[in-house]
């Protein structure tokens, strides 16, 4: 549904924020209640869907052996690729939903591998199986498939809950030939024989959206569109700034944008224990199910 | 729990129209619920959710199958769009504004239009001061699926009584079905919870719109979320639910 | 050697008897802002399909004055399928199944309560396993019933086929992929007729007739459950209402 907002609704959103209030009942720094499932979609190696409010993302990861870049011999490669489903607005019919897709695919690849590949999240020498020959290559797919807001924040919760999900079989390598011989190899078959992804450094982004003079955390659609400009900022356990995004049209003052990143990392801190505690939740009860 | 399904197996029964065995029961498109051929009335009012082929009444719409004395039936269910139909009360704003009228966003499948002259008071000299976003609460007074719904600021007799431009407040979304709830007697609970401690002024359209004002931008925001959450809650559970709200705000 | 689809025992692949549907499951009102939505799953395919509308055309000239304009637009999750594949919108195949979903669809829907409007369907395959078109129709037709858009009936639809002399509901991707004919058909379950039937294949008549007549069988035993899901969902929402006293 497009957000149609009459004058006194628009008012009241922006005054209402304005004094620190907001229509759900929530702080300006407080993030919705949200849900982690994983390991939803069977034939990827780790998948995860996370529900914030009324937007409902789907995440998978698909590992493919392959050969490395000659510039990168030992390192894998990582791909982001998100879709925004047209089941989540009309707008997103045909390529409608092309531009903030690939907005949103590049804001994510920024955070969480920056544009040379030695980004935070993911190790990518450690998926190299032979130097030169052979690695894994991750593919990040993501799926919007209901929208109410904050879709970037949503986004790298459910990539973070996938990674965690994900398992990558063993390679026995059985012949470690000559430098120009292809090399031989075995996939472990063995379901349980799979090493996992430490997720403790993936950082988790937290978009400021900027309503008036305020700015506020985890803006639902209606408060987008209100919004004069908005800060994505990538912030990991450590604490480090990962990776900064800005977004919207208006002009931002850089004595604010310090400020900004200041409460992000301040907000990250309760974010990231929520995340970690979700996903273990989601894990046990994943467990249970088996 | 006294709401059934209709049965697959479940057939129009002969003789009189309150006997039907679909009556009161919940029924899904394509379900038949009245053979006229059996039936010993002379005329029938159909309403939403059902149609006519041949001998048959069949339901298009899932919903209860509902009955008023002598002979009106129709298919009450929940639904987010809103499809005008006369004499509903509905909340819409301003979207354009030509000479004799305001076109008017009222969420239905099309916008309605509101004569300038349909205000209490209203002539040529005195035309309303409407912008585009003024929330309005108004009534249908012309709706046929090839028409404009036309809107109303006035009753019959040409009075205002209480629509017309609402000033300030908030306006949310809700589904039709509760808005519906929320303006059927006696009370709906979550209301009567609300009005027990707090003071706002409440306006609800079928369309599905609520708006709410009060003194406090807080009570509106407790308000405007009690009637959201009260949605899929029983009546027990809407008032347990106000007075945790309640608990919640006077403790920070 | 051909592919044995169907064990001594007379069971499939996996483990279903020939003329048995996989597990359906279904879900309404699954997103928040569509007028209508539902999940539909068949096993391991899972679609998703919300409705917008009726609302007003956004292209002027497409719009029709004595009925309302049905869109619909059908597409494939990256990771819907076994090797990921990178897809486009719009490709053949799926501009085709979408038609396909619109026909059925207006075959249900009673346009002409909804002139000069427009109301959008879209379906979005989330896992494919065989028989997606079948459970994009039956996802659309729920949501569409959600939405509370009139419709004459429920469109049910399913796939049959034809391998290893027997005929075979509700095929899966490895027993599409057989060879065999693959007959799909939407039906409209109490007016008994078929808004939609594709056969691919060779298949002699009289065995088609037996094909088709077990396709036809399951389109009804899905428009059950699927009635049943929306009855209950609707019942839900009635006593939940306080509409109906305890």
């Amino acid at each position: 549904m497009v957000v149609g907002l009459s004058a006194a609704e628009r008012r009241y959103l922006t005054d209402g924020i304005a004094q620190g209030l907001r229509n759900d009942g929530r702080g300006l720094y407080d993030f919705r209640a949200f849900s982690v499932e994983l390991a939803i979609i069977p034939q990827a190696n780790g998948s995860a869907r996370v529900r914030l409010g009324a937007t409902d993302v789907i995440t998978s990861v698909k590992a493919e052996l392959g050969r490395p870049q000659a510039s990168r011999p030992s390192q894998g490669r990582v791909e982001i690729n998100i879709e925004c489903s047209s089941t989540a607005a009309p707008q997103f019919e045909g390529r409608g939903g092309e531009d903030l897709s690939l907005e949103l695919s590049r804001a994510l690849y920024r955070s969480l591998l920056c544009n040379n590949g030695t980004g935070p999240a993911i190790d990518l020498s450690a998926l190299t199986v032979i130097e030169g020959k052979l690695c894994w290559n991750l593919f990040i797919d993501g799926l919007v498939l209901s929208s109410d807001g904050n879709l970037l924040d949503v986004l790298a919760i459910a990539v973070k809950a996938a990674l965690s999900n994900t398992g990558i079989p063993k390679v026995e390598v059985t012949s470690a030939a000559a430098a120009e011989q292809e090399a031989d190899f075995e996939i472990s078959d063995n379901p349980d024989d799979f090493s996992g992804f430490d997720v403790s450094h993936v950082p988790v982004i937290i978009t400021l959206t900027k309503v008036g003079r305020t700015y506020i955390v985890d803006a639902t659609e209606e408060e987008e569109s209100q919004m004069s400009s908005a800060i994505s900022i990538a912030v990991n356990s450590a604490g480090h700034v990962c990776g900064i995004t800005k977004r919207g049209g208006a002009g931002l003052d850089p004595s604010v944008l310090l400020d900004m990143i200041s409460v992000a990392k301040e907000v990250s801190k309760s974010l990231l224990s929520t995340v970690d505690a979700e996903i273990m939740a989601a894990e046990s009860r994943g467990d249970d199910q088996m | 729990m006294e709401v059934e399904t209709a049965q697959e197996d479940l057939k129009p029964a002969p003789g009189q129209l309150a006997s039907s065995p679909f009556i009161n029961k919940i029924v899904a498109p394509g379900d038949i619920v009245l053979d006229l051929a059996q039936l010993s009335i002379p005329t029938l009012r159909l309403g939403g959710g059902l149609r006519q082929d041949q001998d048959l009444v069949i339901a298009t719409k899932a919903g209860r199958l509902k009955y008023i004395k002598p002979n009106k039936i129709w298919v009450e269910g929940s639904q987010k769009r809103y499809i005008p139909s006369l004499e509903d009360v509905v909340i819409g704003f301003v979207v354009d504004r030509r000479s004799e009228s305001f076109t008017v966003d009222i969420g239905g499948p099309v916008h309605g239009s509101l004569s300038i002259f349909l205000f209490e008071g209203a002539t040529r000299r005195n035309i309303p001061n409407l912008q585009a976003g003024s929330v309005l609460y108004m009534r249908v007074v012309k709706a046929h699926r090839d028409m404009t719904p036309e809107l109303s600021c006035v009753d019959a007799t040409g009075k205002a009584s209480g629509f017309g431009h609402l000033k300030n407040g908030y306006v949310f979304q809700c589904s039709t079905g509760l808005a519906r709830a929320l303006l059927s007697r006696p009370t709906c609970p979550v209301l009567e919870a609300l009005g027990k401690s707090l003071s706002f002024e409440i306006a609800v359209g079928l369309n599905g719109r609520v708006w709410v004002n009060a003194a406090s931008v807080s009570t509106i925001i407790l308000v405007s979320n009690a009637i959201m959450n009260a949605e899929f809650l029983s009546a027990a559970q809407q008032q347990l639910m106000v007075q945790k709200l309640l608990q919640r705000v006077q403790e920070s | 050697m051909a592919l044995e689809f169907i064990s001594p025992e007379g069971l499939r692949l996996d483990g279903r008897r020939p003329a048995e549907i996989r597990q359906l499951r279904a879900n309404l009102g699954v997103i928040d802002k569509a007028d209508g939505s539902a999940t539909f799953e068949m096993g391991n395919t899972k679609v998703i399909a919300a409705v917008y509308g009726p609302h007003e055309v956004q292209n002027r000239s497409q719009q029709l004055l004595d009925q309302a304009l049905v869109k619909c637009e059908y597409s494939m999750a990256n990771f819907s399928t076994g090797d990921r594949r990178r897809k486009q919108k719009g490709d053949r195949r799926s501009v085709e199944i979408s038609l396909v979903i619109r026909q059925s669809m207006e075959a249900a829907i009673m346009t002409h309560l909804l002139p000069r409007t427009q109301i959008d369907i879209f379906v979005h395959v989330l896992q494919a396993d065989g028989g997606t078109r079948s459970a994009c129709i039956n996802a659309a037709s729920l949501a569409l019933a959600d939405a509370g858009i009139p419709m004459r009936d429920i469109v049910a639809s399913c796939a049959s086929g034809y391998l290893n002399n027997t005929p075979l509901l509700d095929l899966n991707y490895l027993e599409d992929s057989g060879g065999g004919p693959d007959v799909t058909i939407a039906l409209l379950p109490k007016l008994d007729k078929i808004t939609l039937l594709q056969m691919d294949a060779k298949l002699p008549l009289e065995m088609f007739e037996k094909v088709f007549e077990l396709g036809n069988k399951g389109c009804v035993a899905i428009a059950n459950y699927m009635r049943n899901v929306l009855l209950e969902n609707t019942k839900d929402l009635a006593f939940a209402r306080g509409v109906v006293k305890v």
